[in-house]
């Protein structure tokens, strides 16, 4: 089959892009996160960010069809060039902050987990240094390969699944309200941004093929992401059982050591671990290309990809600075709250600009070309 | 330059295929067992013994090997696990390991004091713990029993508690007792652990279930009897359970886990004799909780079918239709009143249920905290249970009737 050679992302590229940044979350430390006040019906809390991030997200695809501009274009055409180059500062920011504590929670898990006596300082600029490779080679390469092994990783979430079943109880996910229904949504107001991130990544608009095909992607990429993400988050539940899986730093990792085939072939850990590890590079390698591009349209800069090395640095310095992962605990809530809050009413910030200029016409001429 | 710079950066790369934390399989000595008990000097301070795996032993290697026995245990008195780890490193020259670990032995005095759960909560911070790892209790110190413990068929120790650990499964004596399910039953609920001992003190009994270990009359063989339960309460262990009553709270479990037991009951004609029948789950165990007052209503139907093994009265039970029914209606019977027996135990001595109807429980409520409220250990104590055996004789084995000796009165 010959197929249309650009540089340019298709359906599956970026549903694959989506299910990297987004969809690995689920096997990282953000669970606990969720399980500290979501408790056993931490599962339900995916259903609202139906509501809270769906919503949202639907009003900035229609503005997306409407303008046919990334999110970068768009908020520099509709909020004026002081406004668009605040609003993508903020948000360069935003993911900054997330690849920082993302990184060094993947470190700590690496760290703890498997390779306790590696220096925490070795593993972080292995690891950010293989995602600053990937991340020069281009969203279009990191998209390409996210289509190549995002069936395999998801295949063996699948196995993962399967392999511990019958320790699973299934009642173990009652009672149904957890903690009560007022906190579960309070929880997924302030956690939005867990998924909320979906919202910045329309800032890839333009490496997408056509409009269509972004819709479709995207849309797509979040369906599977919270399906996944509450199947887990009720999964490790059922495992481990409330109140268990609060203590536990990364129950997705302690789900691989406790899975097994037979009782002959246990310890597979370290299989989902290899998966796991390159995964996790390719979603900072996002990451930080996602960061790249935000910062480089607030400067207004066209080689923006320039800003990677810079960047890569200074997630890895800042990354190092807490002593440990549970330090930065509570500027991760904080981070959380303002992330989830700009992310949940940006877009309702530019539908209401834009049915205010619509009015007259549009006659501000578009320097925005990145 | 530009690809020797990438390839100079790619360096970092071999980091991460674990030189730091390279494993060299000679230079480790792989614990398989742990036991676990209070020193009797200083009451903070525990007594470590590891039995460390030789794996020449039972290979292709013995060769080089002939004389070494196939495992060394060592003892080291520390305040956790974790510092014997270290400590014993002072003894074995290779680097102590617990990958392969698979059995936690808990002596009995440790288990019944609150340390226990101390030591066993931290050391799961070592990632080398498994929650998959089994916890045992012995009645004697977990060190003797270490000790005491050469099964004369497996060399191989760690080989010994694998097949050990399948056998549980099939006949129901002993619980399957990890510490995943150690972990989840902390809040007031009971956990099984397994119960076993290198100490005789035995009884002849007519019924084969109904013995703790060390009970069992046995003549030779190996020395270690696992039998029954030890049974842990909010972390630390305040009874037995009969090896027939472990058996009894595992088929009133909702999810089962053994599949099939020899069970034998009287029988009902002939009352000197016992029946010796394999009984299986059919079906699920069905619990329904009524936890809308102070004093639970809890109905139990646990469906099973009975295969007739032996039948050593001789009885006609295959073709005598009415001998059927009364047999069945009798298993029915011993099973409703052994677990009726254990239901009032666990009420008036445990005051908690190893059952985990807790979850059934759970379900009829909103919220965590109406839970909490509700109490659901001290509600147990006073619920009604009403458990029924929903019994159904499946076979009778390969004769029609059994060879009966005609007395024709002639001689």
């Amino acid at each position: 089959m010959i197929k249309i050679i650009d540089d340019k992302l298709g359906t599956r590229e970026f549903t694959s892009v989506v299910l990297i940044a987004i969809g690995m979350k689920v096997t990282d430390s953000t669970p606990s996160l969720l399980y500290e006040k979501g408790a056993n019906a931490a599962w339900i809390i995916p259903f609202f960010y139906l509501i809270t991030i769906g919503i949202p997200f639907l009003v900035l695809l229609s503005l997306l069809k409407k303008h046919e501009k990334g999110l970068v274009d768009l908020l520099f055409h509709l909020t004026g060039k002081v406004g668009g180059t605040l609003i993508c500062f903020i948000l360069s920011l935003l993911i900054f902050f997330s690849a920082t504590t993302s990184s060094r929670s993947y470190i700590a898990i690496a760290n703890t987990l498997f390779y306790p006596k590696t220096p925490v300082i070795i593993l972080t600029f292995a690891l950010l240094i293989t995602s600053f490779l990937v991340a020069k080679r281009g969203l279009t390469a990191i998209g390409s390969v996210s289509w190549f092994i995002i069936p395999t990783l998801e295949f063996l979430l699948l196995i993962l699944l399967v392999s511990v079943w019958k320790d699973a109880h299934l009642l173990s996910i009652f009672p149904i309200a957890g903690p009560g229904l007022s906190t579960l949504i309070k929880e997924s107001l302030n956690h939005s941004s867990i998924i909320g991130e979906i919202i910045i990544l329309a800032a890839f608009f333009p490496f997408v093929r056509s409009y269509k095909n972004y819709q479709v992607a995207s849309l797509l990429g979040l369906g599977i992401t919270l399906f996944k993400m509450s199947l887990f988050l009720a999964i490790y539940v059922m495992v481990f059982d409330y109140p268990s899986t609060v203590n536990m730093a990364y129950p997705h990792q302690e789900l691989t050591r406790i899975a097994e085939f037979g009782a002959g072939f246990t310890h597979v850990e370290g299989g989902f671990f290899i998966f796991w590890i390159i995964a996790s590079i390719f979603r900072l390698a996002i990451y930080l290309y996602l960061t790249a591009f935000l910062l480089g349209g607030a400067l207004r800069m066209d080689k923006f990809e320039k800003l990677l090395l810079p960047l890569v640095g200074l997630v890895a310095l800042s990354g190092l600075l807490p002593e440990n992962e549970f330090i930065m605990g509570s500027y991760r809530d904080l981070l959380n709250k303002i992330g989830s809050w700009t992310f949940i009413s940006l877009p309702f910030l530019l539908w209401f600009l834009s049915k205010l200029k619509g009015g007259k016409k549009n006659n501000e001429t578009d320097k925005s070309a990145c | 330059m530009k690809r020797i710079s990438l390839l100079v950066s790619l360096i970092p790369l071999l980091l991460l295929s674990s030189c730091g934390d390279k494993l060299e399989l000679e230079q480790h000595a792989y614990a398989v067992v742990i036991g676990l008990d209070t020193n009797d000097e200083d009451d903070n301070l525990i007594d470590v013994t590891f039995q460390i795996a030789n794996p020449q032993v039972g290979s292709t290697d013995t060769g080089a090997a002939a004389n070494e026995p196939p495992s060394d245990i060592v003892t080291f008195t520390t305040p956790d696990l974790l510092s014997a780890k270290e400590l014993a490193n002072s003894v074995i020259t290779r680097k102590i390991s617990f990958d392969h670990l698979n059995t936690i032995i808990v002596g009995e005095k440790l288990a019944k004091t609150p340390l226990f759960h101390h030591i066993i909560a931290s050391a799961m911070i070592d990632p080398e713990i498994r929650l998959e790892n089994t916890l045992l209790v012995s009645k004697e110190k977990a060190s003797d029993f270490i000790d005491a413990n050469i099964p004369k068929l497996e060399t191989r120790p760690h080989k010994y508690y694998f097949y050990m650990r399948q056998r549980w499964r099939d006949t129901g004596f002993v619980p399957l007792s990890d510490l995943n399910r150690y972990f989840q039953r902390l809040s007031g609920d009971l956990y099984l652990a397994i119960y076993a001992t290198t100490e005789k003190n035995e009884e002849v009994r007519k019924n084969e279930d109904h013995y703790v270990a060390g009970q069992i009359p046995q003549k030779s063989g190996d020395p270690v009897q696992m039998m029954g339960s030890a049974v842990f309460k909010n972390g630390k262990m305040i009874g037995i359970l009969t090896g027939e009553e472990t058996r009894m709270s595992l088929l009133l479990r909702q999810k089962p886990l053994s599949h099939y037991a020899i069970q034998s009951f009287t029988d009902p004609i002939n009352n000197d004799y016992r029946i010796s029948t394999q009984i299986m789950m059919n079906g699920k165990t069905r619990v329904k909780i009524d936890a809308s007052s102070d004093i639970p209503d809890i109905k139990v139907t646990v469906p099973i079918k009975v295969q007739v093994f032996s039948n050593p009265s001789l009885t006609n039970y295959t073709t005598n239709l009415k001998h059927q029914e009364t047999l069945k209606q009798s298993i029915k019977n011993e099973l409703e009143q052994i677990a009726k027996d254990l239901i009032q135990k666990t009420q008036e001595e445990f005051k908690a249920e190893p059952f985990l109807w807790y979850l059934e429980a759970r379900r009829q409520f909103w919220t965590n905290h109406e839970y909490e409220k509700y109490n659901w250990s001290e509600k147990y104590s006073n619920a009604n249970v009403d458990v029924k055996f929903d019994v159904k004789i499946e076979s009778f084995g390969a004769q029609m009737k059994p060879e009966v000796i005609r007395d024709t009165g002639k001689d």
